[in-house]
């Protein structure tokens, strides 16, 4: 009777095959690493179906497998052969064993076996597959954000402090719609000129950032002794012309704004005509624009000229500003720019800028943009920019460390000199605790004004609801002459300020008095 | 900004430092009405003084005068001296 004992012989078998499959089943199910996962079936299969050896192939890209690949199983005897399918039917590769250990040849046992072990190796592929995705996924986000670093920091900070003497203010913004973006804006300045541009190139994604870093370098590369904006453009534009794809343009303004008079030289390559903001009207600044730059070999652009008054400001900014889209897809529109900028309370750079970048964002309401922002704003105050400088105090003597800050504030800022200073400090000192003494019960706070007014320091001191003091008549004379014995303080600071001052008015309003004390500077 | 200080420095004259002006004065006045003699008043750290300082100098001189004897003030800088000068206050103080 051998057939018990065959079958005993073949459920023995079967227990170290499913033994060993499970073991694979094991292996496979923690390790992640494609390579390493090969190996461990090569190695495990072998000893499933009791074979010499096991070689697996993989199909990719490269290599698909033939329109024709046998998806059933193979057995030859001698090579028993099966397709990895994955969940998705897509035929991964081939798994085969070649020469039965233990018998002639491989039977059905093995194919079933063979069967069940592709269908594991299938899963366990896919898996790593996947994981591989997923990882070098998240190493290109983070390529991404580090890429996106590198940008942000390769333009000037758009928050710019400035003294309050200096004779402009400018404010930038940029925010790419993807991580990387292909909006620029640069600007430098000296004693004489301040010189800045913005820039948007065509396309989207790493060319178009790799251009935007470029043409950022090529531009502060010229601009820094190329005074003249055409030829600024025109340099610009030769060497992304020379340097970059054909199908890659960079449209462009620049500006060199002549800090003395106010005198605006620019020109345009291609790009949105910046605004031109006066008092409230706000109009588009005329330009002739030439081609976007890298569009043609040499191209020779057009230098414009305006005038800036004290108090105009330049506005910039790329399409992406106008293009902005809502969920109904309408466009944000130079006409809304136009309203929300003639509307700002004032002209001050970071004002138009901020309130230009919330209209866009209540606009847009969330709808995911396309397009990069960038927006860059220059307002000019003049060579003489006035100074002013005003804080109220309580009334108490206690203020006059606050009252001396004020004024020294006022004398970093409007750069006096010294002797100045002292009177003006002595001045500020002195009015301020005459009315301590003079109005003890006043309720309301005293204010302290400094100006320039010309040539001179203008001193104010105003006490709201105040009984009338007029330092011109009711301040004591003082005979400086006068022995020892009969020297008093009292009327003492209010004769010093006359004498160390150059003039004092006086002036009475609705119940408010104010004094005016002018020192002139040297 | 210089707090105002004032204190006694090795040869017992009185130093005075920083910024003399009306929110300093009540500390100072304390100094100069205890003084029984005569006293060098270095004002070489002095930055500033208002016509409230100007009033407790007064105030001391005045007292030591009925003594025969009176304040001197050294090194004081050019502004400082201008205040005195446009006081009169020159005339009524030795300044060195």
């Amino acid at each position: 009777m051998t057939t018990p004992a065959v079958q005993r012989d073949t459920s023995a078998r079967s227990d170290v095959a499913l033994y060993a499959l499970l073991e694979l089943s094991k292996a496979l199910s923690s390790e992640f690493n494609l390579d390493k996962l090969l190996a461990v079936i090569v190695e495990k299969a072998s000893a499933v179906v009791e074979a010499e050896r096991t070689r697996i192939l993989l199909y990719d890209d490269d290599e698909p497998p033939p329109p024709d690949i046998d998806r059933n199983l193979t057995n030859t005897g001698s090579v028993l052969r099966a397709p990895v399918i994955d969940s998705h039917g897509n035929v991964l590769g081939l798994i085969e064993s070649v020469n039965k250990r233990t018998q002639a040849s491989f039977d059905a046992h093995d194919e079933s076996l063979m069967h069940a072990l592709a269908t594991h190796v299938a899963v366990a592929i896919e898996r790593a597959r996947m994981t591989k995705l997923h990882l070098d996924n998240q190493r290109y986000e983070q390529s991404l954000r580090l890429a996106s670093e590198i940008q942000m920091r390769m333009l000037p900070s758009g928050t710019v402090q400035l003294p309050d003497s200096a004779p402009f203010a400018i404010h930038a913004f940029i925010r790419p719609a993807k991580q990387i973006g292909g909006d620029l804006y640069d600007f430098f300045w000296n004693d004489e000129s301040l010189y800045f541009c913005i820039g948007d190139v065509t396309g989207k994604g790493i060319g178009a950032a790799l251009v935007m870093a470029m043409t950022k370098t090529l531009f502060r590369a010229y601009a820094v002794f190329q005074y003249d904006p055409a030829r600024l453009l025109s340099a610009v534009s030769a060497r992304l012309y020379e340097e970059t794809d054909p199908s890659m343009f960079v449209t462009g303004f620049c500006g060199f704004l002549n800090l003395r008079n106010g005198r605006l030289m620019y020109s345009n390559a291609g790009h949105e005509p910046p605004l031109i903001v006066r008092g409230k009207s706000v109009e588009r600044l005329v330009s002739k624009s030439g081609l976007p730059m890298g569009a043609l070999r040499s191209f020779k652009y057009v230098v414009e000229k305006t005038t800036l008054k004290p108090g105009d400001a330049v506005f910039l900014y790329t399409d992406g500003v106008t293009d902005a889209s809502n969920h109904a897809e309408e466009l944000y529109s130079v006409q809304r720019l136009r309203e929300v900028v003639e509307h700002c309370p004032d002209s001050e750079p970071s004002t138009i800028v901020s309130q230009v970048a919330a209209s866009v964002d209540r606009f847009a309401d969330g709808t995911p943009q396309a397009d990069d922002i960038a927006m860059l704003c220059v307002q000019y105050y003049g060579a003489q920019r006035p100074i002013e400088m005003a804080e109220t105090f309580k009334r108490d003597v206690s203020e006059l460390e606050d009252v001396f800050d004020l004024v020294n504030r006022f004398f970093a800022a409007a750069e006096v000199d010294d002797q100045v200073k002292y009177a003006v400090e002595l001045a500020a000192e002195e009015i301020f605790t005459n009315v301590l003494r003079h109005n003890p019960t006043g309720g309301d706070q005293i204010e302290i004004r400094l100006r320039m007014e010309g040539d001179d320091v203008a001193l104010s001191l105003t006490d709201f609801n105040a009984p009338p003091f007029d330092v011109h008549t009711e301040a004591p004379p003082v005979d400086v002459n006068k022995p020892l014995e009969e020297r008093k303080p009292g009327g003492l600071g209010l004769f010093l300020v006359k004498t160390m001052m150059d003039r004092v008015e006086y002036h009475r309003e609705n119940g408010n008095s104010t004094v005016t004390l002018f020192k002139r500077v040297k | 900004m210089t707090m105002f200080d004032i204190r006694e420095g090795e040869n017992k004259e009185l130093i005075l430092a920083g910024r003399f002006d009306a929110s300093q004065v009540e500390r100072a006045r304390g100094v100069f009405l205890s003084l029984n003699e005569g006293k060098t008043v270095d004002f070489a750290q002095l930055d500033y003084i208002s016509s409230a300082g100007l009033g407790v100098l007064l105030a001391a001189q005045k007292r030591l005068s009925q003594r025969g004897q009176s304040l001197k003030l050294i090194n004081v800088n050019h502004h400082i001296r201008d205040v005195f000068r446009f006081s009169g206050f020159d005339q009524i103080f030795e300044i060195a």
